[in-house]
């Protein structure tokens, strides 16, 4: 009876936040500031992607990062008066977005971990 | 040099707009003497009585209880008759009407998306059952610790300073706002209010808690020195409560 | 009837004037390195993700483009925005479970401290990789 609405976004919002902070403090790390002065290289990344921590480090980074982006933009949106059928347009076509992306950046990580011992 | 302090000339700049005469409101600036003590209220009834009658202003209690003079002066949200002139650090009164509201006339500003938001909260006690069996002329009762949740809310004085504070009213003409959810919040904590399922439901919407990004506006504007983010905060934590645990 | 739009009050008022205190700034910093970082991860994965399916030679060629000092230091600006970012979410974390609601202004100087901190370890990190070239 009692409906709410907008709850679950705004917990999930919440929830990926934190999951991006622990993975981009890695991804920053160890990408770019362990060793600044080596340059990243194809075969650099295929090695990293091969330990199980990296893997889940950059699948989360891509799901969380695509999702917690989108439905900041859907907040920032909502924040202006609009009617409702155009929340629900805004939505779907940020969901159609979202999946888009992170279908071309699946296929991304998917070139890297291929070939295995580039 | 800050605002006389003794027997002078204090400059008023008030905002102005007549709809039926200005394209565009503009400033009037208004020489006045100022006595110690001197309130922006009794420097706007000032120049009402000696320089133009045809200023318009809010006021009743003169005492900073029934929350009519809320104005945006120098700056800040004050209630025009609890500032006194000679506590704004400047040479100027620079006095506005609420911002993010429509002006009707001079000071004066329509307040009805402020009062719409207000009773769609049903500001009003609605007791369980039980309690309403209770013999006519008898009070709730409510012990002093329930009653100490009740504190910082119900001092609210419907002033309308966070309403127009607020970043997201100021684009988003349906949003509940700062006093309306924090008025929800005083029946939701008042432990004779059985209603707190539908009052939740009323406030979990896209236009009601989940568009407070806590900027902390309201509680720097309030004149009453209340904390709505702290209000609206709880609705959120009992609205996700509720949704993570399962409870209708 | 005209009706002027009344946000034209705020315009005789600059904005450190204005009521915008600490919890003001925090949601306007918070909402720009927002809009600069959704910006940034699309732009990101579309890089990366082009690049890595063109074949290794193209990303290789990619990553060594970008190791330039103007890249590096844009690195840096992202940096502060992601710390910012992240830190100003912990701390509107904390308000959600009911705590620093009443502190919330301390918080917010903890985050910049902290954000000026990652910045300037960030930037010693790579100063090697900046000036060597």
């Amino acid at each position: 009876m009692h409906k709410t609405q907008g709850g679950w976004a705004w917990f999930l919002h919440r929830v990926a936040g934190i999951g991006l902070v622990f993975a981009l403090g890695i991804h920053f790390w160890v990408t770019h500031y362990a060793s600044p002065t080596e340059v990243i290289t194809f075969g650099s990344v295929n090695i990293r992607l091969q330990s199980l921590l990296f893997i889940v480090v950059d699948w989360t980074l891509l799901s969380l990062g695509i999702f917690h982006g989108l439905n900041g933009l859907r907040n920032i949106i909502f924040d202006y008066s609009i009617s409702e059928k155009a929340k629900q347009r805004v939505t779907w076509g940020l969901v159609i977005f979202g999946v888009t992306f992170f279908i071309y950046g699946a296929y991304g990580l998917f070139a890297f971990m291929q070939i295995k011992g580039y | 040099m800050s605002a006389n302090q003794s027997n002078g000339s204090i400059k008023f700049k008030v905002f102005r707009f007549d709809p039926d005469k200005d394209q565009q409101p503009y400033y009037d600036t208004f020489e006045l003497e100022s006595r110690p003590g001197m309130t922006v209220l009794e420097g706007l009834f000032d120049i009402l009585e000696r320089q133009d009658g045809s200023l318009a202003f809010r006021y009743s209690c003169r005492e900073a209880i029934c929350g009519s003079c809320a104005l945006y002066i120098n700056g800040a949200y004050r209630l025009a008759c609890q500032t006194q002139v000679s506590h704004i650090d400047s040479d100027e009164v620079v006095v506005n009407p609420l911002p993010a509201l429509q002006p009707v006339k001079d000071l004066v500003v329509d307040m009805t998306p402020f009062f719409e938001a207000y009773h769609a909260v049903d500001p009003y006690l609605q007791p369980a059952e039980d309690l309403k069996h209770v013999e006519e002329g008898k009070e709730y009762y409510q012990n002093p610790k329930d009653r100490k949740k009740l504190d910082m809310p119900v001092d609210c004085i419907l002033c309308g300073s966070c309403y127009s504070s607020c970043p997201t009213t100021w684009t988003h003409e349906d949003y509940l706002g700062p006093a309306a959810l924090l008025k929800a919040y005083r029946f939701v904590a008042d432990s004779r209010d059985d209603a707190t399922a539908d009052r939740l439901s009323t406030v979990s919407t896209e236009s009601g808690i989940w568009r407070c990004h806590t900027a902390y506006n309201c509680v720097e504007a309030c004149p009453k020195d209340l904390n709505p983010t702290f209000g609206i905060q709880q609705l959120k934590k009992q609205t996700v409560g509720k949704l993570l645990l399962g409870r209708k | 009837m005209y009706r002027p739009n009344n946000m034209e009050v705020f315009k005789n008022t600059p904005a450190w004037a204005t009521n915008w205190r600490t919890g003001m700034w925090a949601y306007v910093f918070h909402r720009i390195s927002g809009y600069a970082l959704v910006f940034y991860i699309f732009l990101h994965i579309s890089i990366i993700a082009t690049s890595a399916i063109m074949g290794p030679e193209t990303f290789d060629a990619v990553m060594e483009y970008l190791h330039s000092p103007l890249f590096l230091i844009l690195d840096i600006l992202l940096v502060a925005a992601v710390v910012y970012h992240g830190l100003n979410g912990i701390r509107l974390i904390l308000f959600d479970f009911g705590i620093g609601i009443y502190h919330q202004k301390q918080l917010f100087w903890a985050a910049i401290i902290l954000t000026v901190i990652a910045v300037v370890a960030a930037f010693v990190l790579v100063s090697p990789a900046i000036f060597g070239h």
